[in-house]
């Protein structure tokens, strides 16, 4: 380290300028889930893309990251934080760079899943690496700042992706990470310290990391296919049914290795079940939520998928403001009221959204979506805070990724029980008069929407 | 709509149910490290008292 760092970072600071590269590198991830979906219509002109291609870009990018977040995290204990968040970066970054540069569709595709190891790998260490840096009772505010950074990735994603798409093309939503993760990289190796769980040694457990990965390829493909291909049809039914096999048998293989990628024993504390199950609730309603009001703003109100991201806005700005604030909350009170709260909250907003009809404009909607954002904000950091506090430092890698991974599958298992309610109540009933074109939007909707809608099809932390 | 109204009151009451109401701290490594290599906790105090 030279003078000048040393006297830029010091051990009093240290702490603070971890807690932003790790913020820089969220930021990034955060972008890419909302930053491309908006760009799908200019990259199936430019490179002659089909539907399904296009799909794939997105899904890509969502399949890989979420099966391999426990893995990314339990290889952080065991290997070093820093060293699989900067291998996961540097990933992430190069794969932007194949994006950008990418001829055809099957190399979009490529990259696209290649960002999503690169995402997975760093993800958990952002938490494990906040969690140790900063003593438990300081992890609260750390943490909202954290969750606080990310909602606001999320909430200009669709504004970054629509004016670069408009103004520059394509290819700068994935070139404007280079320098974000150069950033990330360079700031992680001055700032951040090593950490890594020293009660294992370097033993990988590639049985239990085979079986989990496998389980969750199965089960992710078929929640986001299973609208697609129907639920009830062959390949859907065997994935289900070989997931469910190969979770059982990653079970039986973690309870009899010395070294198990995935400790059992986490889930003997009440507070860890408590946040983990929160994680898959809230992120399984609000993501359904989204992408049901995406649609609806796009298809029924008419608005283009830049517009409709915009008025996502409230939301993600009310999550942006207030989950600082709970951080700090839960750090003085416990995070279960807060929590409670929030969730009272996020209970309210929804039920409002139940009471759209057929005049509801978006303004009827918006004390919704404030709420909404306060609700989620009040949970969510709250939420990461008690998971992480609730097991010792050394484990922070596998709780912070199996919190994740808890997320991930709870927002896919959202989206993929409204899409498929949408589709069955839209195929039931036969269009009243005067709703002809919102009805046959619905329909086109339930099977697969021309354009995807502009919310993230990851959660925010 | 309703479902994902009814998951998330039924969030509420797991988090009223599961979560600590209290302010938790994990265990220090310290204990961790004991705990793994089988020494009991007692065991190092004594040890770190005699010097």
């Amino acid at each position: 380290m030279t003078r000048h760092q040393a006297r830029l970072i010091t051990d009093a600071n240290r702490k603070w300028w971890t807690l932003g590269a790790m913020c820089f590198a969220l930021f990034m991830i955060m972008l890419d889930n909302t930053v491309v979906n908006v760009a799908l219509p200019s990259i199936q002109r430019d490179l002659h893309a089909s539907i399904s291609s296009l799909e794939w870009t997105i899904n890509g990018y969502t399949l890989s990251f979420a099966v391999l977040l426990a893995t990314g995290g339990r290889l952080g204990d065991i290997f070093g934080r820093r060293r699989m968040f900067i291998g996961g970066v540097v990933l992430f970054t190069l794969a932007s760079a194949t994006a950008g540069f990418a001829p055809d569709t099957l190399s979009l595709v490529i990259s696209r899943v290649v960002q999503g190891i690169g995402a997975a790998f760093m993800m958990p260490g952002t938490l494990s690496i906040i969690t140790d840096a900063f003593p438990a009772e300081e992890r609260g505010k750390a943490i909202g700042t954290w969750a606080g950074v990310s909602a606001l990735a999320l909430a200009i994603g669709p504004l970054l992706g629509g004016f670069l798409t408009e103004n520059v093309g394509w290819q700068a939503i994935f070139f404007i990470n280079l320098p974000v993760g150069i950033g990330a990289v360079l700031a992680a190796l001055f700032a951040v310290r090593e950490s890594r769980d020293e009660t294992v040694g370097h033993e990988v457990d590639y049985a239990g990391v085979a079986l989990l990965t496998t389980g969750l390829t199965a089960l992710v493909l078929a929640l986001v296919e299973g609208n697609s291909w129907g639920w009830g049809s062959p390949g859907i039914v065997s994935l289900v049914a070989g997931s469910v096999i190969l979770f059982a048998a990653f079970v039986a293989v973690e309870k009899n290795v010395r070294a198990p990628m995935v400790e059992f024993g986490l889930f003997a504390n009440r507070t860890f079940i408590g946040a983990v199950s929160v994680a898959f609730i809230v992120t399984f309603a609000m993501l359904g939520m989204f992408f049901f009001l995406a649609l609806y703003m796009q298809n029924i109100l008419g608005y283009s998928p830049l517009e409709a991201g915009v008025r996502f806005l409230p939301t993600t700005l009310m999550v942006m403001t207030v989950a600082p604030i709970a951080g700090r909350l839960s750090d003085r009170i416990g995070p279960r009221w807060p929590i409670v709260a929030g969730l009272s909250l996020t209970t309210t907003s929804l039920f409002m959204f139940t009471q759209i009809g057929d005049g509801t404009t978006y303004t009827d909607l918006l004390p919704a979506f404030i709420l909404m954002g306060i609700g989620v904000a009040l949970t969510m950091s709250p939420m990461s805070t008690a998971a992480m506090n609730s097991v010792s430092t050394a484990k922070a890698g596998i709780a912070s990724g199996v919190l994740s991974m808890f997320r991930m599958v709870g927002g896919t298992f959202g989206v993929a029980a409204i899409g498929a309610i949408f589709q069955s109540e839209a195929g039931r009933f036969s269009p009243p008069v005067g709703t002809r074109s919102s009805t046959h939007s619905a329909t086109r909707c339930g099977s697969r929407p021309q354009s995807p809608p502009p919310v993230s099809s990851s959660p925010s932390p | 709509m309703w479902l994902s109204t009814a998951v998330a009151a039924t969030g509420v009451v797991i988090a009223f149910t599961l979560i600590e109401s209290r302010k938790e701290h994990a265990p220090p490594v310290e204990e961790e490290l004991a705990e793994s290599a089988g020494t009991p906790l007692a065991e190092i105090a004594t040890v770190q008292a005699d010097g």
